[in-house]
């Protein structure tokens, strides 16, 4: 069965492999069509799943897989509350505190609304991943500092160790309606990548007494980041602790938070998939026609092949197997191809924005290649051509040995 | 061993319909070399292809060893030209993609033979067809004589009981020619082969132990 199978591949491949073939005719342009037909799916699909993946990483990376918010009132016990927390659940690895708050940040003559989120940095880094988003600076600073996005240092035009000032406003303890502002000075020592274009336009990073102190807190805090073993179980784990807490309490998770653009990515992977696929079935359809003239070619070997002892399905399955052959070397030089598009796209983003943040979150997508998109490339590329090659290698096989050595 | 009976072949094209074999009767023995003869489009070619089931008559039967080979299905027959036949057609009909050696292993891996034993064997007949240096070549790099003994080569391979060979020669110079004609009787006594040989070549139909001789699709004994 296995010498069989081998002696067929062997012989399709020397009949497909040939100089005629290979340098003539329309062979070598329906091959590359197919080519560039595997090379569009792969770089469409790491595009989108790369997107998919960016999109959550900065979601992981700066607000942890789980945020827990209390509404209305600050939370004063920490202690208390990490060890409610602690209890939910086992698959809750590590809790920080943090508290937040809208401000204004003013510097050089400019003014914008921002978001400050303090928190204590050391403990913090075992549940974010801040500093593989650094750019420039360090985390590790002394009080009195800032984190800002790299949007926001690039409409300020703000450096390292340029001073801004941070004003939030206060509401008096006697009169609800009324507020006073209180304003700071903070040298900035990082800027960022968050990953995602409103958090590098707006949000500043600050030590959490810092931001205890401008906002005059006291020691309460906004809320806490999660970090659990599986961020795959975020959505399923924070509607446990919803549950827990209760009302007085705002559950998120990186899921929920962008949950309808999760979807949109899902649901337009697939549609991608199938309309970059279409170049694929054209591809198979001009290999089709290309196979229907190299059997053509073939009535004298296929009568010949017959004479000596070969069947009608023999017949067939050598020439399937070309197809099989084609669909082969077609992805891999296909899954090549895509790959260097998907390294020429990531190189380009790098010198020219190419996608707008403001419109899609974010304004860089780190490419991802996925065994399960190559696998399915594979799968539906080789399906199309073995459906493509069906037709010419059954009427190659149906061929009569007297037709074919008629062809002298 | 062969048993031809009331053998009829018409073919229709368009309007017309053309009697290529109008009544054959023949009986050939185990051993004995056969020579059709016949000018051409008397209907030899046709009744060489129906004796080596490479096509199926209109009417009559051909009986090996008592039973009709065209009861039997097409892959059936394939199996039957594999184990029992071995052609040599006037144009060689080598693969081009192939070597001499991989041409002559054809009928061994299409019989499912290991590729071991299968290259021995094509090498052992190249070998006795002269061309042992020749094995690694591909038809573009071969004359014509060497190309007709490598497809010689690639119809013994299968140890045939009957060799079918139509004009193996005609395509020769009158030197190759020779040569050939000398290996088919060299071998069918060597091998105990049945040879059937079309030709219109009468110096070499004189050789034959029996000739018969095709007009307008009869046959009639020499």
């Amino acid at each position: 069965m296995f010498r069989d199978i081998k002696f067929k591949l062997w012989l399709s491949g020397r009949l497909l492999f040939n100089k005629q073939i290979l340098f003539g005719g329309s062979a070598p342009l329906s091959f590359l069509g197919l080519v560039l037909g595997v090379a569009a799916l792969v770089a469409s699909m790491s595009v989108m799943r790369g997107f998919e993946h960016s999109l959550k990483q900065a979601m992981i990376d700066v607000t942890s897989d789980i945020q827990i918010i209390k509404k209305g009132k600050l939370i004063e016990s920490w202690d208390e509350f990490a060890a409610d927390i602690r209890k939910i659940d086992p698959s809750i690895q590590k809790i920080a505190r943090f508290a937040y708050t809208e401000a204004v940040v003013a510097s050089k003559g400019k003014v914008s609304g921002v978001l400050i989120q303090g928190f204590d940095f050391a403990q913090v880094g075992e549940i974010l991943n801040l500093n593989s988003r650094v750019r420039e600076g360090s985390l590790n600073s002394p009080a009195g500092t800032i984190a800002i996005g790299q949007g926001l240092a690039k409409r300020y035009g703000l450096k390292i160790n340029d001073e801004v000032y941070l004003a939030v406003s206060l509401a008096t303890p006697f009169e609800e309606d009324n507020f006073k502002r209180k304003a700071n000075a903070f040298k900035v020592s990082a800027i960022l990548d968050f990953g995602k274009n409103d958090w590098n336009e707006r949000l500043i990073l600050s030590h959490l007494p810092d931001f205890q102190e401008l906002t005059q807190i006291g020691d309460r805090y906004t809320g806490a980041f999660v970090k659990i073993q599986d961020s795959d179980k975020a959505p399923e784990l924070s509607h446990i602790i919803e549950n827990q807490l209760g009302p007085r309490y705002a559950v998120l998770n990186w899921y929920e938070v962008n949950k309808n653009l999760f979807k949109a990515v899902k649901y337009e992977s697939v549609v991608i998939f199938f309309v970059v696929f279409l170049i694929v079935i054209v591809a198979a359809f001009n290999i089709s026609s290309t196979l229907y003239v190299l059997i053509r070619q073939r009535y004298q070997d296929i009568a010949i092949l017959k004479a000596l002892g070969s069947t009608q399905a023999n017949i067939q399955i050598i020439f399937v197997m070309q197809g099989l052959l084609v669909a082969l070397l077609g992805c891999l030089c296909g899954f090549f191809t895509g790959y260097m598009l998907s390294q020429g796209f990531m190189f380009l983003q790098t010198q020219y924005p190419l996608i707008s943040g403001s419109v899609y979150k974010i304004d860089r997508i780190d490419i991802q290649l996925s065994w399960v998109d190559f696998f399915l490339i594979f799968i539906a590329t080789t399906f199309a051509c073995l459906l493509a090659t069906y037709p010419p290698a059954r009427k190659g096989s149906r061929l009569t040995v007297v037709e074919g050595l008629r062809e002298d | 061993m062969i048993q031809v009976q009331g053998l009829r072949k018409h073919y229709i094209t368009g309007s017309s319909h053309v009697s290529v074999l109008r009544g054959v009767d023949l009986n050939i023995q185990a051993g004995e070399a056969v020579c059709l003869l016949g000018s051409s489009g008397a209907g030899k070619s046709t009744l060489l292809q129906i004796l080596g089931t490479l096509d199926r008559p209109t009417e009559g039967e051909v009986l090996f060893e008592g039973s009709s080979l065209f009861e039997k299905n097409d892959d059936q027959l394939a199996l039957f030209r594999n184990e029992t036949m071995g052609f040599v057609f006037q144009f060689h009909h080598l693969i081009h993609e192939l070597s001499a050696l991989e041409n002559v292993m054809l009928p061994g891996l299409l019989a499912k033979l290991s590729k071991e034993e299968t290259k021995q064997k094509a090498l052992e007949w190249l070998d006795f067809m002269g061309l042992a240096e020749r094995a690694h070549h591909y038809p573009n790099q071969l004359s014509g004589g060497e190309l007709q003994r490598v497809a010689i080569a690639r119809a013994l391979i299968r140890n045939p009981r009957i060799l079918l060979a139509d004009e193996p020669t005609g395509n020769l110079d009158s030197e190759n020619s020779a040569k050939i004609q000398g290996l088919f009787f060299e071998l069918q006594k060597k091998l105990g082969l049945t040879l059937i040989v079309v030709t219109h070549d009468l110096q070499f139909a004189q050789a034959f132990s029996k000739i018969y001789r095709m007009k307008d699709g009869y046959l009639t004994s020499n």
